[in-house]
């Protein structure tokens, strides 16, 4: 018998994350970026590959939806990597949320890769997963760039600090 | 069952009393007390739950939590409506959820849980005023420090089914299978009535005998009960002072005087009558009588084959009186 986890891959819930990327046509059409609904399927999919890679349960797509409407105005965005940009920009959101131990939120991390892709990175993932997430990573551990304390993580994310 | 409640064809045996929801679910769904319509209704209520407390604990702020977070959220999610549903017998548990949307039960057990914490912050308080003396190092630390951190460390509106203790005293009883805050209220059941019963004897009586039963009990996280328990139970059938814990080999020789030969019968008769006798001279009330001999029930087959193989000295032999 199912009950929490497992319902977080239902069927339902998947049709409901495509609707909300399709929906995001209408503005991204508007800088001439639009995904089939085949690839709102394969988006989604890879999201929750994502999400199982790095141990994570989300409760919408809202993440996937703010990536849409935040990056389809960058200058670095076409109609060619769009899809592989936001897979891309998906998988470095959820692996920087476990690294940053929800010390950021979903908006300001946005915000934070909106900000750096557009800006001195100028469109490479590459920069923006090394040098920019390293001087955040610092910025808010006050740390070289290494890995974060492992054990500080878990106490975290086990409730025994400040949610 | 009490006489008021309403039958049920599941038992109370057929339960998980730590899964409590799902074991009552699944016995409901196999009796066909429950429809797969209604199954759904509960699993569809039990994902949005989990997504308002995955809300409520990043304070809106992520969409997402580490698997291990939300598996957490989850078992207090269950843990929670458990505890509601226990508070009703099976029948009216099952109608509950056939009829209530999880959400008003998960509020039902949280509001619960806050009860059971309130009761039992008093009654730690209480038991810490009335501690009895030991110099055993485990009692005190556990009682005052360790179930004082509990209190400090739980947060039952997410974690309502984490036992955060380390509860290295153990008690006569036991607490069974259970865990959160009915662990500790069942810890400090047992401990608060085991903690009266050592009150009935002098602190320094108590820690002789207990010298001469374990030389290092001081420093062993062994219940103290126990042994005094025994010890003043052989007292009591061979009509020595049970208060003193003095068991002398002329003891011992009446002991197996009357009790050699006995059948496992015989041998609970006498002492449980013994135990009566016990708990009357030690004036114990009606409800430490109750759990003393709860106690004592579980001790007998340790008797039963002490007497068997001759070694009911073990219980308190004073060689040097």
């Amino acid at each position: 018998m199912e009950l929490g986890l497992t319902l977080f891959q239902s069927p339902a819930l998947i049709k409901k994350a495509v609707n909300g990327i399709l929906r995001g046509n209408d503005v991204s059409r508007l800088y001439g970026l639009e995904l089939s609904e085949q690839q709102a399927k394969a988006l989604v999919e890879n999201r929750n590959k994502v999400l199982r890679d790095t141990g994570r349960i989300e409760t919408d797509s809202s993440v996937l939806e703010k990536l849409i409407y935040l990056f389809c105005d960058s200058p670095y965005v076409s109609k060619s990597n769009y899809e592989d940009t936001l897979n891309a920009l998906l998988e470095l959101f959820y692996i920087f949320k476990n690294e940053t131990n929800e010390k950021i939120s979903d908006d300001e991390l946005l915000e934070f890769m909106k900000t750096s892709f557009d800006g001195d990175c100028f469109g490479s993932l590459e920069l923006l997963s090394g040098r920019d997430f390293s001087a955040l990573r610092q910025k808010l551990f006050g740390l070289c760039d290494t890995n974060t304390d492992a054990s500080s993580s878990d106490k975290e994310e086990n409730g025994e600090g400040d949610a | 069952m009490n006489e008021l409640e309403r039958h049920s064809p599941i038992e109370r045996e057929m339960t998980d009393e730590r899964h409590y929801f799902v074991s009552l679910l699944q016995n409901a769904m196999s009796f066909g007390l429950i429809s797969e319509q209604e199954l759904e209704r509960i699993q569809g209520e039990s994902a949005e739950l989990l997504i308002r407390q995955i809300t409520r604990y990043t304070n809106g702020s992520s969409s997402s939590v580490r698997a291990e977070t939300a598996q957490e959220l989850s078992d207090s999610i269950l843990y929670s409506i458990g505890v509601a549903l226990k508070s009703v017998g099976i029948a009216d548990a099952t109608d509950m959820l056939k009829s209530m949307p999880l959400s008003h039960l998960f509020v039902k057990g949280q509001n619960g849980i806050a009860k059971k914490v309130s009761v039992c912050r008093l009654s730690h308080a209480s038991l810490v005023r009335r501690l009895f003396p030991s110099e055993n190092e485990f009692y005190a630390s556990t009682v005052r420090d360790g179930i004082g951190g509990f209190f400090k460390l739980y947060r039952p509106e997410f974690f309502a089914h984490r036992t955060i203790i380390t509860a290295d005293y153990p008690t006569v009883c036991g607490e069974g299978n259970v865990c959160g805050i009915e662990f500790i209220e069942r810890y400090l059941h047992n401990l608060y009535y085991e903690n009266a019963f050592l009150r009935c004897f002098d602190p320094n009586t108590a820690h002789s005998f207990l010298l001469l039963h374990n030389p290092g009990y001081e420093k062993a996280p062994a219940n103290l009960c126990e042994p005094i328990l025994c010890a003043a139970l052989l007292c009591s059938l061979c009509d020595a002072d049970p208060s003193a814990l003095i068991l002398r080999r002329e003891n011992f020789d009446t002991l197996y005087a009357l009790l050699d030969g006995k059948d496992r019968d015989e041998l609970h008769f006498y002492f449980s009558h013994a135990a009566r006798k016990l708990f009357d001279r030690l004036s114990c009330d009606e409800v430490l009588t109750q759990y003393m001999t709860r106690a004592v029930e579980m001790l007998l087959a340790g008797f039963e084959n002490a007497v068997r193989f001759h070694t009911l000295e073990k219980f308190g032999y004073n060689k040097s009186i």
